[in-house]
């Protein structure tokens, strides 16, 4: 009897959903925290859409608001002291007031999450084998001994050596990476349409870091997987993402497709955040562009522009009045910002502040970025593998 | 395996500590003599010196004990003499003790049973919805149970259910006590649910507090995200960490109680191993307390060393710490 309940739930889940039309439709999303300070408006009207295999960067500091993001669109925050408002479309299936048990149908088999650290989001006490059997049971109307099968399969695919053996273990016997390819194991076992990937190299190893980035995109073209690829590092999206989001407090500061985000970005806080990554081909003991100041104050941001306070071209209006998301030169590239980089009231503002001595003004070294003009994308650090597999000892091996 | 062998070998050696210690502490007592004296001090001199000869109080310090020891592993525990002047009789300690044993056993058996299958559930349960109006009552329940002695309770349900109400017999002295549970479970239940109240309240606090620490974990919000039903989260990835803490009290609770029931066996007359104790200490029986704590402190320690291994069971990672260790 519940065998049969089971198959029509799977059958059901899998079920063929119209293919035409974006995976995903996020439209005017808020999320918004209710803390003893205040209400934190951690994600403050995002509209973004995803298309089917596609992979969509989102970019930001520490506090912009790009994780809680992803754990919103998927549903994944507590219930209590958490709103969520605006519209999301999973397949053209409003899911934002869904409840936890109708989400609990896509979670794992239609949308999965890999996490930011693979030394905490393994259960410790858990052997590798079941934390993937269980998911492949809970989801698809499988035999155990099947879904062993399916888990060491998985195991293969993410490059596990040893993966028979690998599956009776525990996390704690794996290094940082092998739990990391781990995780991805789990997250596409079931296969999902959509994958958000949750900074998934930042808690580990430089060296692994590529080869991590690498196998995901691997698994994502081989399954025509979507994926939301979260990230503080634009190296990290530059060469992966076809769309890149450029978040700040909350907000969506600039959008675009890669190459021409990179080639003509718009935004302040967007060119800031490339300056800050190191340059392979400066010279040694040059000093890092860090952005100066520190991430709004998501309870009481400023006024106006949110990213005016650090700002090296900001002006009158910026502190009053908050720029509108407008079209670039294509409806596809859009930013906030009443004068974007590049534009003669850009130059003029940031002579004007040099002037009068801001900071933020100064810090801006010239020759590192000229402002405004186009920029290669291949001119960035990109996190490739080239460079770094030749450094590592077995890329595919025990990591 | 070397890890459970190195754990043996240390279980050994506390053992020979607690059985030499206890020995000794009762020698301290009193003296050779006076312990003979005591224990029947209206018998003939005659009398005494013969017990003190089958005793064997006239032997060497270590020779004593080497006997006792020996006596003490095949099941001789010496005798209990009672009577005066020249008629001394005397029933072996063993044939007490193993009528009351088994009562002090099921007593702390079930009480323990009863907790933890109330406990477990509800410190998930709290854990799960913490700040709920049924945690908030929950935790005024567990702070009344405990504020509450368990004399207390168990007068007011002596009281109640059994005088008032009649529904259960409040004394338990009958001879011979039916030792099946099927039998005797209307003399025990009262006693077991006075023994067991306060234990639920300590055990729904410890879990519930461990459960919440873990449902904070980066791996609850993965096996959430991976369509695992709520249920299944909680039993099955976050319990098991959380039950540390648990496991080691319950352990501590489980040993304490077999002796140290007095006040819930005297109330209810329960024939067990802690009245039997407190008994043998008034009418100065010093082989039967010596036996007694002997064997409350064996029980302690099998007890813990049980524990000791459940924690590897329970969390690999101490196993294989240990293991490179």
């Amino acid at each position: 009897m519940r065998k049969s309940k089971k198959s029509a739930d799977a059958a059901a889940r899998f079920e063929t959903e119209p293919a035409e039309g974006p995976l995903l439709q996020v439209v005017d999303l808020h999320t918004h925290f209710h803390t003893g300070r205040g209400v934190a408006r951690a994600v403050d009207g995002v509209t973004l859409s995803l298309e089917r295999g596609q992979t969509l960067g989102v970019v930001g500091e520490s506090g912009s608001g790009k994780t809680v993001l992803a754990r919103s669109i998927m549903g994944l925050l507590p219930k209590s002291n958490v709103e969520r408002t605006g519209s999301i479309l999973f397949e053209g299936r409003e899911i934002i007031d869904a409840s936890n048990d109708e989400l609990r149908a896509l979670w794992g088999s239609q949308m999965s999450m890999v996490f930011q650290d693979p030394m905490t989001s393994l259960n410790p006490v858990m052997k590798i084998g079941n934390q993937i059997t269980e998911m492949i049971l809970q989801h698809l109307d499988v035999s155990k001994k099947y879904a062993g099968e399916l888990a060491l399969a998985q195991l293969k695919a993410v490059g596990i050596p040893e993966a028979e053996r690998r599956l009776k273990e525990y996390p704690h016997q794996m290094s940082g990476g092998m739990r990391q390819r781990i995780m991805i194991a789990i997250a596409i076992a079931c296969g999902p349409k959509l994958l958000f990937a949750d900074e998934p190299t930042t808690a580990l190893d430089v060296t692994v870091q590529a080869q991590i980035l690498d196998l995901l995109e691997e698994q994502q073209r081989e399954r025509f997987m979507a994926m939301i690829l979260v990230t503080h590092d634009l190296g990290v999206v530059a060469g992966r993402a076809d769309e890149i989001v450029v978040m700040y407090a909350g907000r969506i500061v600039e959008k675009a497709p890669t190459g021409l985000l990179f080639s003509d970005m718009r935004h302040p806080y967007t060119e800031a955040l490339l300056r800050s990554i190191p340059k392979l081909s400066a010279p040694s003991h040059s000093l890092l562009q860090a952005i100066g100041g520190r991430p709004p104050d998501i309870v009481n941001p400023p006024t106006g522009c949110k990213f005016s306070p650090r700002c090296p071209y900001v002006h009158e209006k910026c502190t009053q009045e908050e720029p509108p998301l407008v079209d670039a030169t294509s409806p596809d590239h859009q930013f906030r910002c009443w004068t974007p980089v590049g534009t003669p009231e850009n130059r003029a503002a940031l002579e004007a502040n040099r002037a009068a001595g801001l900071e933020s003004a100064l810090a801006v070294v010239e020759d590192v970025l000229p402002a405004g003009v186009s920029t290669a994308t291949e001119t960035l650090p990109q996190v490739t593998t080239s460079h770094l597999r030749g450094g590592t000892i077995n890329p595919k091996g025990s990591v | 395996m070397r890890m459970i062998f190195t754990k043996l070998v240390r279980l050994v050696v506390v053992l020979f500590v607690v059985t030499f210690l206890s020995f000794w502490f009762i020698k301290l007592i009193g003296g050779n003599n006076d312990l003979v004296a005591k224990m029947i001090p209206f018998a003939s001199i005659e009398e005494k010196e013969r017990v003190r000869e089958e005793i064997g109080l006239n032997k060497p310090f270590f020779v004593q004990y080497r006997n006792w020891i020996g006596n003490f592993v095949t099941g001789d525990l010496g005798q209990i003499y009672t009577g005066s002047g020249a008629n001394v009789a005397s029933v072996p300690v063993s044939e007490t003790i193993v009528k009351r044993l088994p009562v002090s056993l099921e007593l702390m058996l079930y009480a323990q049973l009863l907790a933890l299958a109330i406990a477990i559930p509800l410190g998930v349960f709290t854990a799960y919805r913490a700040g709920s109006k049924f945690d908030r009552g929950s935790n005024m329940a567990a702070f009344g149970l405990l504020a509450l002695p368990q004399f207390v309770v168990a007068l007011l349900l002596a009281t109640y259910v059994g005088a008032k109400w009649q529904l259960l017999p409040t004394q338990a002295n009958v001879d011979p006590f039916p030792l099946s549970p099927a039998d005797n479970w209307q003399y025990m239940l009262m006693p077991i649910i006075s023994l067991a109240l306060a234990q639920i309240a300590i055990y729904t606090r410890l879990l519930r507090s461990d459960m919440i620490a873990t449902l904070q974990e980066d791996f609850i919000t993965t096996a959430k995200a991976k369509g695992i039903p709520a249920k299944r989260v909680l039993f099955r990835h976050a319990l098991r960490p959380s039950s540390l803490t648990l496991l080691t009290v319950a352990g501590l609770n489980v040993g304490a109680l077999i002796g140290g029931a007095v006040v819930i066996e005297r109330i209810f007359q329960v024939p067990g191993i802690g009245g039997l104790l407190a008994a043998s200490i008034l009418s100065q029986q010093y082989l039967l307390t010596q036996s007694l704590v002997v064997l409350i402190a064996i029980f302690y320690i099998l007890l813990n060393f049980f524990v000791d291994i459940l924690y590897s069971v329970l969390d690999p990672r101490i196993r294989h710490a240990r293991a490179v260790a």
